[in-house]
């Protein structure tokens, strides 16, 4: 099996600290807009948090046009922002919902399996496996 | 400017005019942010004498420099005003995550001016600002109107609410955040009412401009690792502050029956783990925070969804009104929460009307037919629904503790249990005298959040009226709030333990401005300083009396508990405020002296405003 | 035997120690008079990772955990 970012929604606390290192590690700004994970609040019933990692399935390289969508040195894929053109379709297609944009920037992105996440999460929802 | 959000947003409800200007880099530098910036512009800008429901008044809700940074506990917001409930400063702090959002909007403060012709709410999307008409949302409940709010809008708007008791200008109506944080305190969710302003929604999506990230990153990331790492940890994740309650009646801390006692004679149906096993389903964070201490519940029995109870309300909803069963509690807590009330004044003024109940000052003809007495969660349930609506003797009981007993006479004020007028909360101190000078002395009144000094207090001796605990309660006064300045929360350090010289750094890092814990103490002082001259300046002839504590505290011994017999000693109380005053630099009379504001650089503020 | 264990600043009540070996059958109370640590300090104790009240007996092979409640500073 593919190693990817693996998370136990039960334990999270909807904190966000997770994609504020995100943010820091990958772009070196402080955003967590610009993360490449996701937390899905679901309030006030049933009160829990959902939490969205990517899973390395490979839809996102299997629907790429133009082969943009590679595989780094840890396994996991990443869009090549020079030769992706922007069609979307990899954040439209991704089962997880975990390829995201941001106005500031032309390309989406996606996780790299940094685990900067992992360091900053106190109950321990993350773990790289 | 590193750190900030950068601009000022200025709302004038009365003209409907928004506006925007640069948040001024002099004020940052002397006042932080958050709270520090509430006051500053609380006092430059609103006149003094004005009234606290009219037009004059300003709500000035404000983030800090930690706040949606990469900071354990970044998600502090603070809301200032001139207090309808105490005539003086009101301040209140909220979790969750308003106060990051805002930083993502692109500012650092909303100053909230005028009243609104009409109920409106307010609509910020980064730069996009606008006042939306919110005539469907009046009268509707704080978690219904947020619930509802995020499906128009989209889950990513950050919403702050009051319920109805703010729109009926209960005097200590709350604002609601993140389905059951609260800025609770002083009457901020009156001022909001009395404004027709019944909802904020904020979202942004920029950067927080920070002058040295990989910096950042690096030393947040060893804050998070250094609480993780606190033996403090699984105990104050499982609990929260729920887990104060067994300690708080073992060493009789805890109200019972409007602070006659310091125990329940059972408290197990309260405690964190009763609470744990009944009804908590998630522990919930706010931004940033690692040491989630949210319990968020579901109560079969009342077939409700509440975060909380926390501590104090199960001291003052709970202990305070005699109630043994943590569901009852919180019922009651999400009563208070969609009401839009603060559960602590609402418990100890309920409290207070059932002790004069029971000795016939007040009557069922008063009451409309409803029997007040101890432990009875029907009571307290009623009463709330009536002091939301304002009806029968909900009207009175809506104004307060000390207004009630001076409406009632016949010598409750000896026990209406407040400091300014602002209700007491959670630690009973008939035999506490460090946490009792911390009521008397605290800037918004009688609450515990600025000093948390009981702890010293059992640690060195609860008989001492020593220069020692002075001194405690002064430096937890500077350095507790000053995370409010900050905009984060200070429960990482106060409760994990973790190093306070982890944050100069992080500042450091997030601002580019070097300052030293030291630094950083002044700044704290200052604000401290000048929300003593707001209550100055602002309330006729304050003083030395205004410090005083509820007579019940030296004058009737307490009944059940550790500390039965145990009895406060009016001279202590004295020496006590002497001691205070004398290592302040304040007068006699509690005044800041010109020679303290001059070192404080606060002549020039003070100066113009008097 | 039952296994105390002393967090923070209560470890100065016994010479510094972090882990204590205790006899089962007393009550926590009891037990924390007996190691001349001052009961109101303890803010939290842990029987097995859930709070119990110093009334509470300890068993053979409980594990406790003392946690002070200092409200700030060091732990």
């Amino acid at each position: 099996m593919a190693v990817y970012l693996h998370a136990d929604s039960s334990k999270c606390s909807g904190c966000k600290a997770c994609l504020v290192a995100c943010s820091l590690a990958k772009f070196g700004v402080n955003n967590p807009k610009k993360a490449r994970l996701a937390i899905i609040p679901k309030f006030p019933s049933p009160g829990v948090f959902e939490v969205k990692t990517c899973t390395n399935c490979g839809t996102c390289a299997e629907v790429c046009p133009v082969g943009a969508v590679k595989v780094n040195e840890k396994g996991a894929y990443y869009i090549d922002p020079n030769e992706c053109i922007a069609c979307m379709a990899c954040v439209k297609e991704c089962p997880e919902q975990v390829i995201f944009t941001h106005p500031d920037y032309p390309t989406p992105f996606e996780c790299d399996l940094c685990g900067a996440c992992i360091e900053v999460c106190g109950p321990g929802v993350l773990w790289i496996e | 400017m590193n750190g900030y959000g950068g601009k000022i947003l200025r709302v004038n409800l009365t003209t409907g005019q928004i506006s925007k200007e640069p948040t001024p880099p002099h004020v940052a530098e002397k006042f932080l942010g958050g709270r520090g910036f509430g006051i500053y512009f609380l006092y430059t800008e609103v006149p003094k004498g004005a009234n606290p429901l009219g037009p004059e008044n300003k709500l000035i809700i404000s983030s800090g420099p930690l706040s949606g940074t990469l900071t354990p506990g970044a998600g502090k917001m603070d809301f200032t005003t001139k207090s309808p409930l105490t005539g003086g400063y009101a301040s209140a702090s909220v979790g969750g995550h308003l106060t990051a959002e805002l930083k993502y909007a692109g500012y650092d403060s909303i100053i909230v001016e005028g009243v609104s012709p009409k109920p409106v709410y307010l609509y910020i999307n980064n730069d996009e600002v606008e006042l939306r008409d919110a005539s469907d949302l009046w009268g509707k409940g704080s978690i219904t109107v947020e619930t509802e709010l995020k499906k128009r809008l989209g889950e990513e708007f950050q919403i702050a609410t009051i319920g109805p008791a703010g729109e009926n200008l209960v005097k200590y109506a709350c604002i609601t955040h993140d389905f059951g944080r609260q800025a609770g305190r002083g009457g901020v969710g009156t001022v909001m009412g009395a404004k027709k302003l019944k909802a904020i929604a904020v979202h942004g999506t920029k950067d927080i401009p920070i002058a040295d990230p990989p910096a950042l990153l690096r030393l947040g990331t060893e804050a998070y690792k250094a609480c993780k790492a606190s033996e403090a940890f699984e105990a104050w994740v499982r609990y929260g502050t729920a887990g104060v309650t067994v300690w708080s009646n073992e060493v009789g801390a805890f109200p019972v029956r409007n602070f006659q006692a310091g125990a329940l004679e059972d408290y197990s149906g309260l405690s964190g783990e009763t609470m744990r096993q009944r009804i908590v389903i998630t522990d919930k964070g706010c931004f940033g925070c690692p040491s989630p201490c949210g319990k968020y519940s579901h109560s079969k029995k009342y077939n409700i969804y509440v975060e909380g109870p926390e501590y104090e309300t199960t001291a003052l909803i709970g202990g305070d009104c005699a109630l043994v069963d943590i569901e009852d509690v919180a019922y009651a807590n999400w009563l208070c929460d969609e009401l839009g009330i603060d559960s602590i004044s609402a418990g100890n003024v309920i409290a207070f009307a059932i002790e004069c109940f029971e000795k016939g000052i007040l009557t069922k003809e008063d009451t409309g037919g409803l029997e007040l007495r101890w432990g009875d969660p029907e009571v307290v349930f009623a009463l709330l629904e009536k002091i939301a609506r304002r009806e029968g003797i909900g009207d009175l009981l809506a104004e307060g503790v000390k207004y009630l007993s001076k409406k009632l006479g016949e010598n409750t004020e000896a026990f209406a249990i407040h400091v300014k007028g602002m209700e007491m909360s959670g630690y009973e101190c008939h035999n506490a005298p460090a946490m009792l000078l911390s009521y008397m002395t605290c800037d918004v009144g009688a609450h515990h959040n600025r000093s948390w000094a009981i702890t010293y207090d059992l640690q060195v001796g609860r008989d001492l009226v020593t220069p020692d605990k002075v001194d405690r309660v002064i430096y937890l006064q500077h350095v507790r709030p000053l995370f409010d300045c900050l905009g984060a929360c200070r429960l990482q350090w106060v409760e994990l333990s973790i190093d306070l010289g982890l944050y100069p750094p992080i500042l450091k890092a997030i601002t580019g401005i070097d300052r030293s814990w030291e630094d950083l103490m002044k700044i704290s002082e200052r604000v401290w300083n000048l929300t003593r001259m707001y209550w100055v300046r602002e309330i006729e002839g304050f003083g030395r009396e205004w410090d005083y504590p509820p007579a019940r505290f030296y004058k009737e011994p307490v009944t059940y508990g550790p500390t039965k017999g145990k009895l406060m000693n009016w001279e202590d109380i004295q020496r006590l405020l002497d001691m205070y005053y004398e290592k302040r630099g304040w007068d006699k009379n509690g005044i800041p002296t010109p020679g303290k504001l001059e070192e404080l650089g606060l002549t020039e503020i003070v100066g113009a405003g008097a | 035997m039952a296994k105390v264990k002393v967090v923070g600043i209560l470890s100065h009540y016994v010479g510094g120690r972090g882990e204590i070996e205790v006899e089962g059958g007393r009550s926590i109370g009891e037990i924390l008079e007996g190691l001349g640590i001052p009961p109101a300090l303890v803010g939290i104790v842990l029987l097995n990772g859930k709070q119990v009240e110093k009334s509470h007996r300890i068993e053979e092979g409980d594990e406790v955990k003392l946690i002070p409640l200092l409200g700030g500073g060091k732990l």
